[in-house]
């Protein structure tokens, strides 16, 4: 619906950073979603999108119309806040209407769109609720759905599911991306949440200390994190500090305990490197199993923990005093038993190689 | 062990007779008799004059019918005449009211949104109309507008701007009333959660449509509420309107006049339909609050914006600032400036006769004495009766917080509040009625009659902030000392009591203030004696106006102090 660029927006509060030279387009129905951790700039980038709050420096452009300097009710940004918001003197239905009255849209077209709106949102019949009287993943819908009929050509989002349970929450992010697609609309969504970034949208922009730092598709940003801090903050990972060694065409990482394991990188031989590997792509196996695998890297080590949190175990494998954490789906015969003998197999492909003289935030 | 042994020390003694005494009072029978014992004096004092009232009209309708229907000479002269001053309090109090909200809400608004200097004095100043006396600010209110003192030397007239009547009474009762409505409202303003107003921009609602629309309905009800207690207080104000009003008599001051000439049965009857006029418009707004819908559900998008921009807001604050300073800051203060004036004599004429000093110090009916007097008798009167209403208030404060039954809760809850609302002239009439010659015949009008008229006004303000302080403290401390093995008594002393004091504190110096700045019913109650702001009244009338502008002076002076005492109080409970 509406093509957004963002060109070189710094916005200070005060002395203190929000977010500074932020470059950003975003294509007409698009799903962007804006991931970082508390702090990173998301809510600053958030509200400045939707006119909430001003930018000290930059432009910002809707369909090449320079936007900057217009009144938030004047954008038709959908906005979804982490906490409703919904009017709390006012009735579902009157809430969801409030934008078309506000903005003299016609309510007949309005109406027909938010019942259409309640049905695909499956809150039919809470119309005549007050928002006080409904559930939180049910709240959340109906703030949805008058950010929608409010006409908005762009939906923004706060991290929308933050207060919500692991369920409704996984639900609600599949409903979303599918409403947002047949809509059309351009999105964004910020949230703190990797998985969810994955799981709704079609680009994800990483954001660091006020920073854009990576933007990319899910899988660009999943398989070639360009930073430590992207590869670091994606998910649960074993990093160790070692340096690279060329043999042959073959690029090896020789850990500072001695373990050496082929990696593939551009870093130069006898560069000094940090390496990371997830958890996910770690895999477990019993010893007597080595024979039968066909692995790039093999390492034995002793379990030092092991736990069960659903769907995988969290093993904690400890080989020459480095800790690997692994995630290791549950129905493998592994032995989980504490202190027993375990393979650790990884690809050179699993590993992200960053070099080391950048510094390393945790 | 016996509590006689006499190895003992007096202090454990002590000790264990005051615990002895608190479980015996903490039995079952004994908190029942003390509930019924705290409810009967709040009927015996507050309900009780209104009560007999009501039941005096019924029983002696052949009297009031004579005489204030078919007096054999005037006719129903009295009643028109009631009619008519109830006419033009009513019209006095709707306007009053406007203004009141007019310049209320704004105000509210700027303290409870605006961050700049000065915020916490302009915060003092809005809420200084309620403490100061209503007869000194009346008093300072006709020296601005309606002498030559005052706003006429900028015109350079002889005479003053406006004269005593219906526009001087609105224009001070506005000075007075509006706090009710700033106060009303500037916390839940202040609470709002800012992010509904934020949803309401992004959904392209302008601030103006948003403060309509979303935060409107959040303050709706405290609104209503400090409208009806602003419209009631200008409906039963006495002490500034007597000053103010001249010729025209609002229904107050014609109580206080018909009283002055003991017509008994006419006054009864006219201080009958003030309390009924004051009790519907507060069961009316107790039961129908939430319910009240507002109009104007209507969006007219360009025009609210409009309303909205940038010169528009601006306007509207400078206006309402400027409107508070010019009714009622500077004319409620000008009285300072007079006194100055006319220090030592008569700034037009210059004659030392007509001045401060010679008419309180040297003139010989030696007003000195007279203010000292007035003065030490409104302390006096004002420290017992803050006294006894702290005594009888607690109780009755944590009984009403602690109950259970909601029904009931919101019936006292109601009834407490009628002292707040019904004029002050008819209460103390009542009072007069019940207690004096006319009813039990147990008190006449003096010192005495004073103290209890005041509390039972008092009482309200009293139990209110208490009500809040009990609600505030988390039960849980109560419950864990009662398992620990306390009387239900110990464990208030030990354990609730401490929560309790800044609020006991504020309470105890809003009913020190209002005993101290009272005039309509202590006027009908109060024989030979003298409160200092009647003594007021008396000066204005016998128009020494540079010894009442002393009086003023020092009654500004004194509730500006309490104000102050009050703010630290109230702000350090804010901070825990």
């Amino acid at each position: 619906m509406v093509k957004v660029e963002l060109k070189d927006v710094t916005k200070f509060y005060g002395k203190i950073r929000g977010v500074e030279n932020i470059n950003l387009s975003i294509s007409d129905g698009e799903y962007l979603a804006v991931l970082g951790a508390t702090g990173a700039g998301k809510t600053t980038t958030m509200y400045l999108l939707a006119g909430l709050l001003s930018p000290s420096s930059g432009t910002i452009y809707f369909d090449h119309e320079d936007i900057t300097k217009k009144p938030a009710e004047d954008r038709d940004v959908g906005f979804v806040f982490e906490e409703y918001n919904l009017f709390p003197r006012m009735l579902v239905e009157d809430n969801v209407l409030f934008g078309p009255i506000v903005k003299d849209l016609d309510i007949t077209d309005s109406k027909q769109i938010a019942r259409e709106l309640f049905v695909l949102l499956n809150i039919a019949g809470k119309e005549k609720n007050f928002p006080d009287e409904i559930s939180g993943g049910q709240k959340q819908r109906v703030a949805l759905a008058r950010a929608i009929v409010s006409n908005a050509k762009l939906l923004v989002m706060d991290d929308p599911l933050r207060a919500l349970d692991a369920k409704i929450r996984e639900i609600l992010q599949i409903e979303l991306r599918k409403l947002v697609k047949d809509l059309g609309i351009t999105c964004i969504h910020a949230t703190h949440d990797t998985q969810e970034a994955m799981r709704v949208a079609d680009r994800i922009a990483v954001f660091e200390d006020g920073k854009i730092v990576q933007i990319g598709s899910p899988e660009e940003v999943y398989n070639h994190p360009n930073s430590f801090y992207v590869a670091d903050f994606l998910g649960e990972s074993t990093s160790m500090e070692g340096r690279i060694s060329k043999k042959k065409k073959e690029s090896f990482f020789i850990a500072n305990n001695g373990l050496e394991f082929k990696v593939k990188t551009d870093l130069k031989d006898g560069e000094e490197a940090i390496a990371l590997v997830p958890a996910e792509l770690l895999d477990i196996f019993d010893v007597e199993e080595r024979e039968t695998l066909n692995y790039d890297n093999i390492v034995e080590g002793k379990i030092l923990n092991s736990k069960c949190v659903g769907e995988f175990n969290e093993i904690e494998v400890m080989v020459n005093g480095i800790i690997f954490k692994a995630k290791d789906l549950i129905g493998k015969e592994v032995p989980a038993r504490k202190g027993s003998k375990i393979l650790v197999a990884t690809d050179k492909d699993d590993y992200r190689i960053f070099p080391k003289e950048k510094e390393i935030k945790k | 062990m016996d509590l006689d042994d006499p190895k003992l020390d007096v202090e454990v003694k002590l000790r264990r007779t005051l615990l002895a005494t608190e479980k015996w009072l903490s039995k079952k029978g004994v908190l029942s008799a003390g509930k019924v014992f705290t409810v009967g004096i709040f009927i015996l004092l507050v309900l009780g004059p209104i009560l007999y009232l009501l039941l005096q009209i019924i029983i002696s309708w052949k009297d009031i019918n004579a005489t204030v229907f078919n007096d054999p000479i005037l006719g129903n002269e009295a009643f028109l005449m009631m009619l008519n001053s109830i006419g033009l309090s009513l019209k006095i109090a709707a306007i009053v009211t406007v203004f009141d909200i007019i310049i209320g809400v704004p105000i509210a608004w700027i303290l409870a949104r605006y961050n700049f200097r000065g915020k916490n004095i302009l915060d003092t100043l809005v809420d200084m109309p309620m403490a100061v006396p209503t007869s000194a600010l009346g008093f300072s209110i006709y020296l601005f507008w309606g002498t030559n003192n005052g706003i006429s030397r900028i015109f350079n007239s002889e005479v003053g701007l406006v004269s005593q009547g219906t526009l001087l009474i609105i224009l001070a009762h506005v000075a007075f009333t509006f706090p009710y409505v700033t106060r009303s409202i500037r916390g839940i303003i202040a609470d709002m959660d800012l992010n509904l107003e934020k949803a309401g921009r992004t959904l392209g609602a302008s601030p103006f449509t948003i403060a309509r629309m979303i935060s409107l309905p959040l303050v709706k009800e405290g609104l209503l509420a400090g409208t009806v207690l602003a419209f009631t207080r200008s409906l039963g104000e006495t002490g500034a309107t007597l000053i103010v009003s001249g010729v025209y008599q609002t229904a107050p001051v014609v109580i206080v006049s018909w009283m002055k000439g003991l017509k008994i049965p006419t006054t009864a009857f006219l201080a009958f339909i003030l309390i009924i006029i004051s009790l519907s418009l507060l069961t009316f707004v107790r039961l129908f609050a939430r319910k009240v819908g507002l109009p104007w559900s209507k969006v007219f998008p360009k025009f609210e914006r409009k309303l909205s921009s940038k010169p528009v807001t601006r306007t509207r604050d400078g206006l309402s600032l400027f409107l508070f300073s010019a009714v009622v800051f500077i004319p409620a203060l000008f009285v300072i400036v007079f006194l100055f004036q006319w220090w030592g004599g008569s700034p037009f004429s210059g004659d030392p006769q007509a001045g401060m000093i010679y008419q309180v110090f040297q003139a010989p009916d030696q007003k000195i004495t007279d203010i000292t007097n007035a003065l030490i008798t409104s302390v006096e009167i004002a420290l017992i009766v803050t006294v006894v209403n702290v005594i009888i208030a607690t109780p009755m404060a944590f009984f009403i917080s602690k109950m259970k039954n909601k029904k009931l809760k919101g019936f006292l809850d109601l009834l407490i509040d009628i002292p707040l609302i019904i004029p002050s002239s008819a209460l103390g009439f009542s009072i007069f009625f019940l207690w004096g010659s006319n009813g039990m015949h147990i008190l006449s009008p003096g010192f005495m009659m004073i103290i209890v008229a005041h509390v039972s006004f008092t009482y309200s303000y009293c139990v209110r902030p208490l009500i809040g302080s009990f609600d505030a403290i988390p039960t849980m401390y109560d419950e864990a000392a009662t398992a620990f093995g306390a009387s239900k008594f110990t464990a208030f002393r030990k354990v609730t009591f401490p929560f309790l004091k800044s609020g006991l504190i504020a309470a105890a110096i809003m009913t020190f203030t209002r005993s101290m700045s009272e005039t309509g019913a202590t006027i009908i109650c109060m024989g030979v004696e003298r409160t200092i702001p009647v003594l007021l009244v008396d000066f204005f009338e016998a128009s020494t106006f540079p010894a009442a502008a002393f009086a003023a002076t020092i009654l500004i002076v004194i509730s500006f102090l309490l104000l102050l005492l009050l703010r630290v109080f109230t702000r350090g409970k804010k901070n825990e």
